[in-house]
């Protein structure tokens, strides 16, 4: 569906001078400085997938999202979506898709959601039947009857965010992109938002591009995730791959049969002690956590052990922190 | 249309106000009976012209004149987003119906100069060229519009400096070109061709020498072409700043 290849953005920031003078000379001034938002990064998504995209603030995240979505032209590099070049062939590439900006509606400020929706089945020239189906079916998901009449300005963030989503998917687009679709929201309206975008993937085989601080969103969403960061891909696999490999420690939690003096096993090492409870921490880089229990079978009675995975959000810190300490020669002083 | 009072005050302003220019040019005439040949009716006929076809570009291209705010709000990131031409979005993104005030003072201008000018060798000539006149008056100064606009993707400031050639223009053609400087009449004769929006055919129309533009009379037949031309650059230039656009912060 989406082949980028070695895609550039640059940005030229212009240098600004004061006063008239300032401003005539920076009409015809050259003067600039280049900052490179996103630098060569190769990815392909087939039809269908529903893909997390992670970085901190300011990583290329939202550069690359407009560049896939044709608002952007890409300085070097290839992208073709469905065979088409978004930004060469925006019109017909805008028929195909859908976004929502968590950050700014894409709707009309003055209008009532559910004229918003017939003017967009103008646009889309949706046919009569798909639009009344699909109405329906958001109405009913994403629970829009009782705000279908509200202007959108007069809203609430996730009244419009429902409004916003519904709206991007109303013309069936073969591929939507989600750029922080739950900023800002509560528990149960982000619970709401990831069950709508899980079944529409789901049903109508939507391609979805999600880009999102909330790593909840991703744990509940996403089987494959890209993280990129200054411009450039970290990671682009399948989550649990995310998390077995950048995961660190996992835990593992033994109850013993009796009591012991000397509780320590080869490979790990012990982080709590709670009666005959003990929780031990160990990387999961190489042959898993067979040959701890062996070593801990042949050395003890144990009554029960359980196993715990690090979970997705301690994964990414650590890769951030990873990154930036690799990237950064002086810490910041206290 | 939530505030009708609101509306048709604004309406009467704009009227009023584009009256003034009327004032100036009436009483101007009040000293002297010509002005290097050019006597009240004849100026005002420039006057409504320009008025009419200034008129109708705001009418039109009402978008191009919010566009950098809509650069800076992020609001064209959703123009791009939709599967309409944003050239066509942008300028009807904004319909300013209160610029009626001036599209009707023009055309009233014009209305009442226009029996005072009337004779039978330039009858042909008027009823050729009047409306293409106007028409290609309205593209010349879309065109201007659009190209002040485009200059706000690159930056934000400097903008101003446009008035000069939109309102100072305007101004200038509402006078006939011989009366002002050299440098003056060829900026805007080879330049900015905006001469050619009302000045020279008019001028040709009446078998007035076109002396003070220094071009051959018959060039003056083409004058709408003039407009069609700049309007044609303008949406060119259009595209090629669309293409460097590069959008605010997330």
């Amino acid at each position: 569906m989406i082949v980028a290849k070695e895609l550039v953005k640059e940005y030229k920031i212009y240098q600004h001078r004061r006063g008239f003078f300032g401003a005539v000379r920076n009409m015809f001034s050259t003067s600039h400085t280049i900052v490179r938002a996103v630098d060569q990064i190769s990815f392909r998504i087939a039809a269908g997938e529903l893909v997390g995209y992670l970085g901190p603030n300011g990583a290329g995240k939202s550069t690359t999202i407009k560049m896939l979505t044709g608002i952007l032209v890409p300085t070097s590099g290839e992208l073709t979506i469905g065979g088409i070049v978004p930004w060469r062939e925006r019109v017909k590439h805008a028929r195909r898709m859908g976004v929502v900006f968590g950050q700014r509606t894409t709707l009309w400020w003055d209008l009532p959601v559910i004229e918003t929706m017939d003017l967009l089945r103008t646009i889309y020239k949706i046919p009569q039947q798909q639009y009344r189906r699909n109405l329906e079916m958001f109405t009913d998901l994403l629970g829009l009857s009782e705000f279908l009449n509200t202007p959108v300005r007069s809203l609430s963030l996730g009244q419009r965010m429902r409004a916003d989503l519904a709206a991007a998917f109303l013309h069936d687009p073969e591929i939507v992109f989600l750029d922080e679709p739950t900023i800002g929201l509560d528990v149960l309206a982000k619970e709401r938002i990831r069950q709508f975008i899980a079944t529409i993937n789901c049903e109508k085989k939507t391609t979805v591009i999600l880009t999102t601080h909330d790593l909840g969103d991703v744990a509940k969403l996403c089987r494959r995730v890209m993280m990129i960061d200054h411009g450039k891909v970290l990671f682009d696999g399948a989550l649990a791959e995310l998390v077995s490999r950048f995961g660190g420690e996992r835990r593992l939690v033994v109850d013993f049969a009796e009591e012991y003096d000397d509780q320590s096993i080869a490979g790990a090492r012990i982080i709590a002690k709670e009666g005959r409870k003990v929780t031990y921490a160990f990387h999961s880089n190489g042959n898993g956590v067979a040959p701890l229990i062996e070593d801990l079978s042949r050395k003890y009675k144990w009554a029960d052990i359980s196993l715990q995975d690090p979970d997705v959000e301690t994964t990414i810190r650590r890769i951030y922190e990873q990154w930036e300490s690799d990237h950064s020669a002086t810490r910041l002083p206290c | 249309m939530q505030y009708r009072t609101s509306f048709l005050l604004e309406v009467l302003a704009n009227f009023c106000y584009a009256f003034i220019d009327l004032a100036a040019t009436i009483i101007l005439f009040t000293h002297t009976p010509a002005l290097k040949g050019w006597n009240l009716a004849e100026t005002a006929l420039l006057l409504g012209m320009t008025n009419t076809s200034f008129a109708l570009a705001e009418l039109i291209g009402g978008g191009f004149d919010l566009f950098p705010q809509m650069i800076r709000q992020g609001g064209f990131d959703q123009v791009l987003v939709r599967p309409l031409g944003h050239f066509f979005q942008v300028m009807t993104s904004e319909f300013v119906l209160r610029r009626f005030g001036r599209l009707t003072q023009g055309l009233m201008v014009i209305a009442v100069a226009l029996p005072r000018v009337f004779a039978w060798k330039t009858v042909f000539g008027m009823a050729a060229l009047l409306l293409p006149v106007i028409a290609g008056g309205a593209l010349f100064y879309l065109a201007i519009f659009i190209v002040q606009a485009t200059v706000a993707i690159w930056t934000v400031e400097s903008l101003e400096v446009f008035s000069i050639i939109t309102n100072g223009g305007n101004e200038v053609l509402s006078h006939p070109l011989d009366i002002f400087h050299p440098v003056l009449r060829r900026f805007f004769t080879y330049i900015l061709p905006m001469a050619f929006i009302n000045y020279i055919p008019v001028a040709a129309i009446m078998g007035k020498p076109l002396t003070a533009a220094g071009v051959p009379p018959w060039i003056a037949w083409f004058s709408p072409l003039f407009g069609v031309g700049a309007f044609l650059l303008a949406r060119r230039f259009w595209d090629y700043g669309v293409r460097h656009y590069q959008s605010t912060g997330s």
